[in-house]
């Protein structure tokens, strides 16, 4: 995990997550949230880098599913990171809905903007929601 | 995960856990039981003997005392220790070795930490295939 500084308050950044996470549960992520050379590291999705590749990676999970919910259980930042505990409700296509805890740690730069994220879904949840 | 309020200031809240993982360090048992309260909950995950819910101070220790015999060279990085009114969350580097094999793991634990800065609830997210994978070799 690289390490990042930032001038938005903690709860600044917590409001930024929380919106973050109500958009990409709608497929509606902002490419403007995420910095040029974002990169993203999670288990729904592939290593990702650059803005505009990260932010339609992450409008596609959604779209893979019948039903794909996050819902934030907490959100903590501090200077350093963001970091979501999300309780995540998964309907594969055809398939069983699966919940499982996720959970994503971010970190932005001084305009607020996402330069690294990684999000993790405990792996034997994981393989249920895709079909393993 | 249950909810969990407490009185103790937020630094001091993350500095019991910071502590918590410095005992572990020295393998100072006595310190790292001070650290729980008797009724304890740690949730494992996954469906090694690590994974599924450990009950009371005793049953906690015990599973965390399995580490070390599991596995060697266990090196914990704190990356980052956060915290708010009811969840304190630590960023972990984890390495250890297993038959020479060196296993690199990102962990995150989330703890509540009651009035007398005891662990009440723990629950730990790290890679659950990769830990069962070195545990069967």
């Amino acid at each position: 995990m690289a390490e990042a500084q930032t001038k938005m308050t903690p709860q600044q950044k917590i409001e930024m997550a929380r919106k973050a996470l109500e958009g990409g549960s709608r497929g509606e992520v902002n490419p403007q949230g995420f910095a040029e050379d974002a990169v993203m590291r999670g288990s729904l999705v592939p290593e990702v880098r650059g803005r505009a590749a990260v932010a339609a990676a992450l409008n596609e999970v959604p779209k893979k599913f019948d039903e794909f919910r996050q819902e934030p259980h907490a959100i903590l930042a501090d200077n350093d990171h963001v970091v979501a505990l999300i309780n995540l409700t998964v309907k594969p296509k055809g398939g069983q809905r699966v919940q499982a805890q996720q959970v994503m740690v971010v970190h932005t730069n001084d305009k607020g903007q996402i330069t690294e994220m990684w999000g993790m879904i405990e792996p034997e949840a994981l393989k249920k929601i895709q079909g393993r | 995960m249950a909810e969990a309020g407490t009185k103790l200031s937020l630094d001091q809240k993350i500095q019991v856990v910071r502590d918590s993982f410095d005992a572990f360090k020295r393998g100072d048992i006595n310190a790292l039981s001070n650290a729980f309260s008797d009724d304890v909950v740690w949730h494992g995950r996954g469906s090694t003997k690590y994974g599924g819910d450990f009950k009371g101070k005793q049953a906690v220790l015990g599973m965390i005392g399995q580490y070390p015999q599991d596995f060697q060279d266990i090196k914990q990085d704190v990356h980052d220790i956060l915290g708010n009114d009811k969840h304190v969350i630590a960023l972990v580097n984890t390495t250890s070795k297993r038959q020479g094999k060196t296993i690199d793991d990102q962990n995150v634990f989330v703890f509540h930490i009651n009035d007398q800065g005891k662990t009440t609830e723990a629950w730990l997210i790290g890679d659950t295939e990769l830990l069962k994978t070195a545990l069967e070799s």
